[in-house]
Order: structure tokens, then C-alpha cells, then sequence
């Protein structure tokens, strides 16, 4: 070979053209796909609302067309945003504010975090989805939580992860753990007070607000747990139950 | 190009295939990959998901590699090496993302595995520098069957005896788990799923079984202490 | 400062790179068989850790996260007209910065330090593939720690935590030649073994809420 791949310049052009490729393919499909995936991306927000406030199962939604599920939402969901103290925050889309990237950007400062709601009206029904987030083992873990009209029971909730253990943690995203919260009565409030929700290991105390832990997977579950003990608070104060 | 189709199927070839099978297994011979066959070993069916991604990954990376090595500098050799795994793995995880969602959801998990499994750079750097790219596409098949075979024995124990179930299908009925009954006071059943099976460490002691087996067959393999 | 301390304590026993994690097993199990190389590789990781998650840590916070460089211009910053998010890059930029950093701690030491060298050099290299490095990196862009001094701790407890289980594993298994293990299990079937029962011990650690 005649070029001395070892020399400095050598190496300095090699690096240069390598990064340029490389980098240039990666913005490119960056910036090319970033449209069809965030389509799919709040395609799937919207299935997870509507499949916890009941409107259907998240197998049956997953059938049906992009364009009809927004059609369906835009139809029947509401939204507001609330701020900690659980006045309301005018001028927001609820649906655009990301709560994996708020609950980020906000870590330590539950009082500076946005908190959005949607009403879901289906005849003489009303449930309030509530979106949260909190951390799993390796990534984000989020989730929707239904409330019936009471505002105070839950009737539906979905969850989701990033990149949990597949067999472990992922497990929160399987029908099993999900029906764990609306096959008996779970409730945010007990009586006057707060409680929230928790996930716990050997055995209920409160059993209308706790459910199992996934055998395996405590620190997926306590991240849950601690998403679940405090994601309703402002809600609740919005609705005067707690003053 | 017959010349050189007849010398990839030359016995030399062949053991490119089979050794890494047996003899120098990546996982319980070479050391590598193990991170992720610990972690994603509770089901038969991510076990096996997880061996096919390392495969794609490792043949595309082994024949990129080999076709550019008489480009990369070598006080560089490491950064090019990871740099084009990840940017194979990033560039088809956008892809799946934009098209097929639900499947790249299903992956999103391993693509971080991918891009830090020893095994790729292992192989990158022991046989993909050094040879020609019809064998680096050999030996990234074999290498990739020899990490399959291990994971999918360590999923399908780890999923009988933990989870009752091969490839998701249950076949110990619900009735037969022990169960405690509020109302009776009594229980019910008589088996229960080894919860130990779920964790971690228990996949080493698997992968200490299947070295032990593979040694007691294979004395050459033995260890001095 | 009390923050500091329970991200270091947290980092080495509670969220323990080999233990709760896995990552890095590959190094881990290969160059553990005497306490000396053992903890040689073990302050290699330490040392590589602690510069290469803040070096990080400023990239993604000033690079990479979506609006991060609003420092070149109002436009770019999070609710400006051109913001940017080049968070799809990360894993190349955090691979790219071990890489090099790995080199250039090999180029420096041996320049300045030879007998450092000596003893480090051979594992430098062997360090850019550990996937606890990389792992560090993604580990402190997912929790978001809030200052550069928060991501050192972490880095620095994670490597203190690579070092105490590399060394507790060599020294075990400097023990075990005395014993009489099976001849199939020598060498790397006993120490997977004995690595599932640390991880098991180390679990008793899960239960600690710092």
C-alpha cells in the first residue's frame, strides 16, 4: 500500500471522513424519519389514553387506523393543565407537553412541573386520565391512570417503559399487573386524606390502595410505587378534595 | 468468482462455523457477551430475539470491518470499530421507528445491549481486522450460533422452572400453584415457580452448568485452577 | 454535600455496576485472577469513569439535549425559533468520548508516568470495551443529576463499587485454588458461580433507601 496508514495526517484525514459519513447518515435519517415517528409516536399517546379511560382495549386500538384514532380522541377528549398548587395554567396544549421529559426537566421541583388531565365524556360517563412518569431500573417508566366520575377511583390504567428488564420489569406494561388496579377497588383518597397508590411486597395493608409487586423487579416496582404515592396530589387539590 | 465461491466452503471455512459452536464458544470459552445473557434470559422468546439482533449486527459490522481494514489506522482502531456498530445499530433502530413501530418497541430494550456486547467488538478486533471478508461473514455466523445455542438452553430452563411457560405458553395450569385463600383461611395446590429463577445471578450458575458439561465432554478445554 | 455522599453510597452498594447491573462482566470475570492485576484494572475503571462521565455530562448539557446550546445563540435555546435536539447522537458522541479519552489517558500516562504505565497500561486498552464505561455515561444522561459535581460522585462511586467487587472476586478466587473443585469447573465455571452468590449477597443492599 502506498499510503502509510499509521501516519498522523493519515489518521487525522481517516477520522474526518469517517465521521463525516457517519454523521451525516445519522442526521439525515435524523431529520428524514422524524415525521413518521413522531405520528407513531402520539398515535400511541392517544391509544393509551383512550384504552384507559375505557373507551376499548389497547389490542382492539392497535387495529384501527392512525387517522380514525385521532378523529375518536379529538372527538371526545378534553384537556387542561394544571400547575402544583392545582390552579389551572391557561394557554397550554395538554397533549404536546411530554411528561417523561417534564418529570426530567423538573427532578427535584414537583412545584415547577406542568400537570396535565384529559376528560374523556362518552354519553353520561366521565373518567379523568392522568398522565405520569417516574424511573424504572434502567430508564423512564410512565403511565395513564383513569379516574371514574368520583374523581377518587380508578377505573382503567395503562403503563409503559422505556427499556426495562424484558421478563422483570416489563412486566408492568402485561395485562396481569395492569388488571391488578381496577379488579378490586382501588382509590386515590381515603376518606379526607391523600394516600395515592403504592406498590408493595409481601402482602396488602391497604389493600384499596396497594397492589403486588413484581417478584424480581423491586426497583422497577418501588419506581412505580413512588410515580403512583405522588402523581394524583394535584389533581386533587384542583378538585377541592384535598384543601 | 467460482474460485472463490469454492474456497468459502473449504473445510478451513467450515470450522469458522463449528468452532465457535463448541471449542471456542464466545460465551464460555472467549468471555464475551455476558452482560447480556444475564439480563435478557427470562424468556425463551427474548433469548432468542437478542441472538438474531446480535447476528444481523455482527455479520453487517464483521464485513464492514473486514472490507475497510487496510483503511483504518491503527491507533485509531477502536473508535472506527465502535463507531460503525453504532451506527449501524442507531441507523436501524430509526428505521424500525419510523415504520414498524410496535416491532421497535419490542427491540428498543436490546439496542443498547447490541452496541455494548463484547461479543461484536471481540470479534471485530480479533478476526474482522485481520481477514478477508468472506471468512469475517463465516466467522460472525458461527460465532453468533455459538452465542445463540447457550442463550436459548439458559431462557428455556430459566423460563420452565421460573414462569411454567415455553415461548409464553403456559402449560402448568393456575390450579396446581399454591395459592392462599382470604375467605377459607386454607390453601390450595401444591407448586409453586422458583422465584430464584428470575433473578440475575441465577443465570450464571446456569452458564457454570453448561461449562461444567462442555469441560466434562471436552477435557482439552480444562483449566489449570 | 449530604446529596453527594448518598449518590456515592448509593452508587457502590445499593446500584452496584456488577451486581445490580451486569455491566462489565466480560473484563470482570477474565482479569480477576489475582488480587494484584485485579485491582489494577479496578482503578483504571475509577479513574476512567471519573473523567469520562463529566466530560459527558457537559456534552449532553451543552451539546446535545434538546435546546442545550442556547449558549451560541437565544435562538437555539429551548423555546427559541431554531431549537435543536441532537439527542439521537448521544450514544455515538459518549462511545466516540471513551474512546478517545481512553487513548489519551494511555498517550499521557505513558509519557509522564511510566511505572503508572506500567502497571495500568496493559488494561487502558481493554477499558474502552468495558460496557460499565459506556454504561456510566448512559446511566448519568438518564437520571439527569443536576450539577457536574453530582455526576462525579456517581461516576466515582460506580467505579469504587467495579473496584471493591473485582477485588472481593480475585481475592476469592486466590483462596479457591487451594480447594478441590471439580476439574470441569475450574478457572471459569467456579467463578461464574461464585460471582451469582456475591450478586445474591448483594441484593440484601436493594432494600436501602438513601
Amino acid at each position: 500500500m502506498a499510503i502509510n496508514k499509521n501516519s498522523t495526517g493519515y489518521t487525522i484525514r481517516f477520522s474526518v471522513v469517517l465521521v463525516a459519513i457517519c454523521g451525516s447518515l445519522l442526521a439525515l435519517l435524523a431529520t428524514s424519519l422524524k415525521e413518521p415517528q413522531q405520528k407513531n409516536v402520539a398515535n400511541e399517546k392517544r391509544q393509551f389514553i383512550l384504552s384507559a379511560a375505557g373507551f376499548a382495549p389497547m389490542d382492539s386500538l392497535k387495529k384501527l387506523e392512525k387517522a380514525d384514532i385521532e378523529k375518536i380522541f379529538t372527538e371526545s377528549v378534553t384537556s387542561n393543565v394544571y400547575n402544583y398548587e392545582g390552579n389551572p395554567i391557561e394557554g397550554e396544549n395538554a397533549f404536546t407537553i411530554d411528561i417523561v421529559k417534564e418529570h426530567k426537566s423538573t427532578k427535584n421541583e414537583p412545584k415547577k412541573r406542568k400537570y396535565p388531565v384529559f376528560t374523556y365524556i362518552n354519553g353520561s360517563d366521565t373518567s379523568y386520565v392522568i398522565p405520569m412518569a417516574g424511573n424504572g431500573l434502567w430508564g423512564p417508566v410512565w403511565g395513564f391512570a383513569a379516574l371514574g366520575a368520583d374523581q377518587n377511583t380508578i377505573t382503567g390504567i395503562v403503563f409503559d417503559h422505556k427499556s426495562e428488564t424484558p421478563g422483570l420489569g416489563a412486566k408492568i406494561a402485561e395485562k396481569s399487573f395492569m388488571e391488578m388496579f381496577t379488579s378490586s377497588t382501588k382509590m386515590v383518597m381515603k376518606g379526607e386524606k391523600y394516600m395515592g397508590l403504592k406498590v408493595v411486597k409481601g402482602g396488602l395493608k391497604e389493600p384499596n390502595h396497594e397492589v403486588d409487586a413484581i417478584a424480581g423487579a423491586t426497583i422497577t416496582s418501588n419506581g412505580v410505587s413512588s410515580m403512583l404515592r405522588a402523581g394524583f396530589k394535584p389533581y386533587m387539590k384542583a378538585w377541592n378534595k384535598i384543601k | 468468482m467460482s474460485t472463490k465461491k469454492e474456497s468459502l466452503f473449504s473445510k478451513k471455512n467450515m470450522k469458522l462455523i463449528k468452532d465457535p459452536l463448541n471449542d471456542s464458544n464466545p460465551i464460555s470459552i472467549q468471555v464475551l457477551g455476558i452482560c447480556s445473557a444475564l439480563a435478557i434470559t427470562i424468556m425463551l422468546e427474548n433469548a432468542f430475539v437478542m441472538s438474531m439482533s446480535v447476528l444481523f449486527v455482527l455479520i453487517m459490522a464483521n464485513v464492514v470491518v473486514s472490507l475497510i481494514r487496510n483503511m483504518i489506522p491503527d491507533k485509531i482502531r477502536i473508535i472506527v470499530q465502535l463507531v460503525i456498530v453504532a451506527t449501524l445499530v442507531i441507523t436501524v433502530d430509526q428505521i424500525l421507528k419510523a415504520y414498524v413501530y410496535e416491532v421497535s418497541k419490542q427491540l428498543s430494550v436490546f439496542v443498547g445491549l447490541i452496541i455494548t456486547n463484547c461479543i461484536i467488538m471481540g470479534r471485530l478486533e480479533a478476526f474482522a481486522l485481520g481477514n478477508k471478508p468472506g471468512p469475517a461473514f463465516l466467522d460472525a455466523i458461527g460465532n453468533s450460533f455459538g452465542y445463540t445455542w447457550i442463550l436459548l438452553v439458559v431462557g428455556f430452563l430459566r423460563e420452565v422452572f421460573g414462569s411454567g411457560s415455553i415461548w409464553g405458553f403456559k402449560f402448568i395450569p393456575d390450579s396446581w400453584i399454591i395459592s392462599f385463600d382470604p375467605l377459607t383461611g386454607g390453601t390450595d395446590g401444591f407448586y409453586e415457580h422458583n422465584g430464584l429463577m428470575l433473578l440475575s445471578p441465577i443465570a450464571l450458575f446456569l452458564v457454570a452448568g453448561v461449562i461444567w458439561v462442555q469441560r466434562a465432554k471436552n477435557r482439552k478445554l480444562i483449566e489449570e485452577n | 454535600m449530604l446529596d453527594i455522599i448518598n449518590i456515592i453510597i448509593k452508587s457502590i452498594f445499593v446500584e452496584n455496576m456488577i451486581f445490580a447491573y451486569f455491566l462489565g462482566m466480560c473484563s470482570y470475570l477474565a482479569v480477576s485472577k489475582s488480587v494484584k492485576t485485579a485491582s489494577g484494572l479496578g482503578a483504571a475503571v475509577i479513574f476512567v469513569l471519573c473523567v469520562t462521565v463529566p466530560v459527558n455530562y457537559l456534552l449532553e448539557n451543552y451539546v446535545l439535549a434538546e435546546g442545550a446550546l442556547w449558549w451560541l445563540d437565544e435562538d437555539y435555546g429551548v423555546n427559541g425559533s431554531g431549537t435543536m435536539d441532537l439527542s439521537f447522537l448521544s450514544f455515538i458522541m459518549f462511545i466516540a468520548v471513551v474512546a478517545s479519552i481512553v487513548q489519551l489517558v494511555e498517550m499521557i500516562v505513558e509519557k509522564f508516568a511510566p511505572a503508572l504505565y506500567g502497571a495500568l497500561g496493559i488494561f487502558l486498552p481493554l477499558i474502552a470495551v468495558n460496557c460499565s464505561i459506556l454504561g456510566g455515561a448512559l446511566f448519568m444522561q438518564e437520571r439527569q443529576y443536576s450539577s457536574i459535581g453530582e455526576a462525579t460522585a456517581f461516576a466515582f462511586g460506580s467505579g469504587i463499587g467495579w473496584w471493591i467487587a473485582i477485588v472481593a472476586l480475585a481475592a476469592i478466587r486466590e483462596k479457591i485454588r487451594y480447594s478441590n473443585v471439580p476439574a470441569p469447573l475450574r478457572g471459569l465455571g467456579i467463578t461464574f458461580i461464585i460471582t451469582g452468590l456475591m450478586g445474591i449477597a448483594f441484593m440484601a443492599f436493594l432494600g436501602i433507601e438513601l
